[in-house]
């Protein structure tokens, strides 16, 4: 038992000594959001996304969409996701444990996964929609499809969270299962829902899957939330993006590419009810998003920031 | 490129707050990394707002905007039935990389909301009152949480704590 003279102590030397700030860093990241944040305020709010990924060159497929020419498949890092963001810890297991799987940036052990928590219906804020999202995993062979059985492999998914044929949805998720009681302050928002991703297992029930970013995007005049996640489009590597914004203003979200051609993405009012959500699956990486309203006016466009260099690669 | 007349003015806040800050995010995340990009980011989002947050309690703006960035961090990292990976700060020291504390580790074993009461109370020196202020939660509340986290953490709640204010 310690007293809180050494508790307080302890705290005060944790860490050792720390390097002073980088304040070329931070200004500039700062810059960056004073500069969107002026785009944002001209018109409304709405939000877009982008994309520094390394998928090679090819062409678009939107969700519901037609695939088209394909990317380069199997490159380094081309899931869009950085080896730097894995801790030591994460990069051992992946390194040693058959079961281990990259999933985004951070790694999950499949066998320990249970399977899912069933979401009840009035756990969704609105329409869950099918996506057909698909997970990648790495091996020799470089990306492959998570989701297809591959005999020549011993570390075929079968774990439960993921298993099944059944497509995955997207969805706005609420209740109190979903409250975080770590919540605190100005951003109490535990009632709102949060995007989520859910498999739909053989029973016809989905269950928890992936779950993305904070309720934030609701509040009036908030910025988007928007994601990038790796899938397969087709059976090449893409990537699926998608994002949230309040209120239903934006009736057309337009995706530019690093080749300069563009995309249209699927908005939905009635995934977040009052609210609009949008997503797309690509196969090459995006530069800027910018929604219009029902009038063909620019609400916000939004550059995409890098993935990496400490940037968190899941929200842009 | 031609620097805003308060620039200097933000420079000044930021090396002033910077260690503070910075080693509060450790104890919260566990991580220097963490740490390293929450408060950076912190600081950016003060910079683009900083023509209008200067003319508030700059240090109380800091704080909240660090624990709500921090909640945001830890759900976004988050994926629901895999805990034991997003979380670094349940993760094993790393040799070489990153040196990690006993009391990074004995904090690990709080909830969120405990780690920021301890952090804030102990590491801020801030009083009940304050600390229920940056939560949003009642003193009630404070003293309840506090005294289970130290109860956690092994701590003999006698000392009397300073009430006076953190900068």
């Amino acid at each position: 038992m310690t007293t809180i003279d050494e508790l307080k102590e302890q705290l005060h030397e944790a860490g050792g000594s720390l390097a002073p700030p980088d304040l070329d860093a931070i200004t500039a990241r700062g810059r960056r959001m004073r500069r969107r944040r002026q785009v944002g305020r001209t018109v409304a709010a709405v939000a877009v996304v982008g994309f520094s990924g390394l998928l090679g060159t090819g062409a678009v497929a939107v969700l519901g969409g037609d695939t088209a020419e394909a990317p380069d498949a199997g490159a380094e890092g081309g899931d869009g996701f950085h080896d730097e963001l894995l801790t030591a810890a994460e990069r051992e297991v992946l390194e040693s444990n058959p079961d281990a799987r990259r999933v985004g940036n951070s790694v999950a052990v499949t066998s320990q996964v249970p399977p899912g928590k069933v979401i009840e219906r009035h756990e969704i804020a609105g329409r869950a929609i099918a996506i057909g999202h698909h997970y990648m995993r790495s091996d020799e062979k470089g990306l492959v499809d998570a989701n297809v059985p591959d005999p020549e492999h011993t570390y075929i998914l079968e774990e439960a969270a993921f298993q099944g044929d059944g497509a995955e949805s997207l969805l706005c998720g609420q209740g109190k299962d979903f409250e975080d009681p770590g919540q605190v302050g100005e951003d109490d928002d535990t009632h709102q829902c949060m995007l989520a991703t859910a498999e739909e297992g053989p029973d016809g029930k989905l269950r928890d899957n992936l779950w993305y970013g904070s309720p934030s995007f609701r509040k009036p005049g908030a910025e988007m939330e928007a994601f990038i996640w790796p899938t397969f489009v087709g059976n090449q590597p893409g990537i699926w993006v998608f994002g949230g914004m309040d209120g239903t203003a934006a009736t057309r979200v337009e995706l530019t590419l690093a080749d300069g051609s563009t995309a249209e993405a699927e908005v939905y009012h009635d995934i977040a009810p009052g609210d609009t959500i949008w997503t797309a699956t690509l196969v090459r990486p995006v530069v800027t998003a910018t929604a219009y309203n029902q009038g063909g006016e620019v609400l916000e466009k939004h550059e995409f920031e890098p993935c990496g260099g400490g940037v968190d690669c899941e929200l842009r | 490129m031609r620097r805003p007349d308060w620039e200097s003015d933000f420079e000044e806040f930021v090396l002033a707050a910077w260690q503070r800050l910075r080693r509060a995010a450790y104890l919260m995340t566990g991580s220097h990394h963490d740490a390293e990009d929450l408060v950076q980011s912190v600081l950016a989002k003060m910079y683009a707002s900083w023509p209008r947050v200067r003319n508030t309690d700059v240090y109380a703006y800091a704080w909240r905007s660090l624990l709500n960035a921090n909640i945001d961090r830890s759900r976004r990292r988050r994926f629901i039935e895999v805990h034991q990976f997003p979380e670094v700060i349940d993760q094993p020291p790393e040799p070489g990389i990153e040196h990690r504390d006993q009391i990074v580790d004995l904090l690990a074993s709080l909830t969120q909301r405990e780690r920021a009461m301890v952090v804030l109370r102990y590491y801020c020196d801030a009083s009940v009152e304050q600390v229920a202020d940056h939560l949003g939660v009642s003193e009630g509340t404070v003293k309840s949480v506090t005294s289970r986290a130290l109860a956690k953490l092994r701590v003999q709640p006698s000392s009397a704590i300073p009430e006076g204010n953190r900068s």
